[in-house]
């Protein structure tokens, strides 16, 4: 048997293939904004955090899936699923605090480390445009922001399908929640993100952007609701983290759900809401891009 | 200048007050281009006017004939640039951030990781290259800067003081590397204030001061001189006496002369004189002008 040898040039060579469109650049961005966000190829501590968030945010519904299997062996399947089972707007309601917290990490983690350690420059001198930067960067935290919000949702789905021992009936007996989760998740987004974003466009680091806007988050309810009552209910809109609720109470039409807030008892609409909050996205889009073509 | 890669047109900046490049027109060919000017020249604002990072208060500027403020992208697809100061998330490896970089640079992410590990290997880092960047050395740090600005292959590499804060052999080995880059096809942009790196790197100077054009031509031009240095062994005192006597003007340094006289042949007047005086010569030739001297010269005649 012989053997052929070869010779292998491991020096530098130009690269003369396909280049590829600026499409695929912006999807570059977003998958680099994901794994950075959640940590991946960097070390284990850096994964801590958004996994932690991660599993907190999914160990109610399967809990919640477990313990109805668990029960549904002891007592039965009819009187246990609709006795025990959260529903989906009570699990948006559950996992809103914990969402707050991983919008809080995940804008600052996204935007703070290219400004600070000047990685601005090395996407400056590339063929992509602020715009590009800056929308694959908010694609990446919306893929996520929606993955953390609908993770959860889908397993107790997948849980109440198997539980109901009919999946096809319990998909058409649930059809609205198809339209109802994504919409809700999409709210949730929406208007907890401009805030953050904007926030990490200034602050030098990430724990401290993500103190500030829990701050704003929690201090805003108390002042809307005192300016609310002492001047103009429109004040209400100004209370950060009761947008989401009242739209999720909208798309469920479970108004138990924001009762509290103070958009709810100043009956504030929420299309006014949802004008607010396409405003503010308008605006902290603006922004950044403004901001942005001074640093790249 | 039909094949200038880069091209500039009354190209002006100003910070406020603060007037950082004033008229510039310049026209520069393929190869190695040194940028030279002192802190504040004016560089760091030419490479970025260039990239169509910073637009010009007036004038314009083109890479490859293309229009740097208009068609941006079109520029920095066919350019890279290594920043001064550090670019690096430092939470990532040199293997990743390259491969990144690759893929910013409009290569496809299947072939991204093979060019970063070859070009990590060009420059010195493979053995480096799964460590975090956070982790390098300064000469690290402008080796794998260097790695991610010609990593996706651009015709023309633009170099902001790269090897500013290197020991002398990081320093020896960043201006190899530089020297190689012609090898693979592409030119070359390397700002320094450092004279002599650019007098063994490059073939074409570009000399700002002040935002002022000083010079823009090829090395060999600015160094040549007409001027001739002869060291004697004795005493130059009666050499010197004759060639003042002849119209020649001449600066002694020790045994050193340097002498310059219009049209005349020096070297035979020189050999002539050293006869008949009967001085020992130990060396005669041109002088050639360095860097350091040509810019003091433009320096001088501005102000």
């Amino acid at each position: 048997m012989t053997s052929e040898g070869a010779i292998f040039d491991l020096d530098y060579r130009r690269y003369e293939g396909k280049r590829t469109s600026r499409t695929a650049i912006r999807w570059s961005i977003v998958r680099d904004g994901v794994r950075r966000i959640l940590g991946l190829r960097r070390k284990a501590r850096r994964k801590i955090l958004p996994w932690g968030l991660i599993l907190i945010a999914i160990l109610p519904a399967i809990v919640n899936v477990g313990f109805q299997v668990l029960a549904e062996g002891l007592f039965g399947a009819d009187e246990v699923l609709d006795e025990l089972l959260i529903s989906h707007s009570d699990y948006f309601g559950i996992t809103f605090g914990v969402t707050l917290l991983f919008v809080a990490l995940a804008a600052p983690e996204l935007m703070i480390p290219d400004r600070v350690h000047n990685v601005l420059t090395v996407y400056g001198s590339r063929p992509l445009t602020v715009a590009d930067y800056l929308v694959a960067r908010v694609g990446a935290l919306f893929i996520l922001v929606m993955a953390y919000s609908l993770l959860p949702q889908l397993i107790l789905y997948v849980g109440g399908a198997i539980l109901s021992g009919d999946a096809v009936g319990h998909i058409t007996g649930n059809l609205d929640l198809l339209w109802q989760v994504p919409v809700g998740a999409v709210a949730i987004f929406a208007s907890q993100t401009s805030i953050a974003l904007i926030i990490s466009a200034f602050v030098k680091r990430v724990g401290f952007a993500a103190g500030i806007y829990i701050a704003l988050s929690l201090i805003t309810f108390p002042i809307a609701e005192a300016l609310a009552d002492a001047s103009s209910r429109w004040f209400a809109l100004l209370s950060l983290q009761d947008h989401a609720q009242l739209l999720i109470s909208r798309i469920f039409d479970d108004p138990e759900i924001s009762a509290d807030g103070p958009l709810a008892m100043n009956h504030i609409s929420p299309w006014a809401s949802v004008v607010f909050i396409a405003a503010l996205a308008v605006a902290a889009g603006a922004f950044l891009i403004r901001r942005y073509r001074k640093l790249m | 200048m039909g094949d200038a890669i880069i091209a500039a047109s009354d190209l002006s900046k100003s910070f406020g007050s603060v007037q950082a490049l004033q008229d510039v027109d310049l026209e520069v060919p393929p190869g190695r281009i040194g940028l030279v000017g002192a802190n504040g020249a004016g560089k760091t604002t030419l490479i970025r006017i260039l990239l169509g990072m910073l637009a010009p208060s007036d004038g314009s500027a083109q890479v490859f004939g293309i229009d740097a403020q208009r068609h941006p992208l079109g520029v920095r697809s066919r350019v890279g640039y290594m920043p001064e100061g550090d670019c690096f998330p430092p939470d990532q490896t040199a293997a990743d951030f390259i491969s990144y970089s690759a893929e910013l640079g409009g290569l496809p992410s299947s072939e991204s990781r093979q060019r970063a590990s070859e070009v990590l290997t060009l420059v010195g880092l493979a053995e480096e290259r799964f460590r975090n960047l956070g982790e390098f050395s300064t000469g690290m740090k402008q080796r794998a800067k260097l790695a991610q600005a010609i990593v996706h292959s651009p015709d023309l590499v633009l170099l902001d003081e790269p090897a500013s804060g290197l020991d002398p052999d990081g320093r020896e080995d960043m201006l190899n590397l530089i020297n190689r880059l012609s090898d693979f096809g592409m030119s070359v942009v390397f700002s320094s204030h450092v004279l002599s790196d650019i007098e063994r790197t490059c073939d074409w100077v570009v000399m700002l001061n002040e935002g002022r054009l000083l010079r823009n031509e090829p090395l060999a031009e600015i160094q040549a001189s007409n001027a001739v240095r002869v060291v004697v062994l004795d005493d130059p005192a009666p050499v010197v006496e004759a060639l003042t006597t002849r119209g020649a003007s001449v600066s002694v340094s020790d045994r050193t002369l340097e002498v310059v006289m219009d049209d005349a042949d020096l070297f035979v007047m020189i050999r002539d004189i050293l006869a008949d005086t009967g001085v020992g010569l130990r060396s005669l030739g041109a002088k050639q002008a360095t860097l350091e001297d040509v810019y003091l010269a433009a320096e001088e005649f501005t102000e």
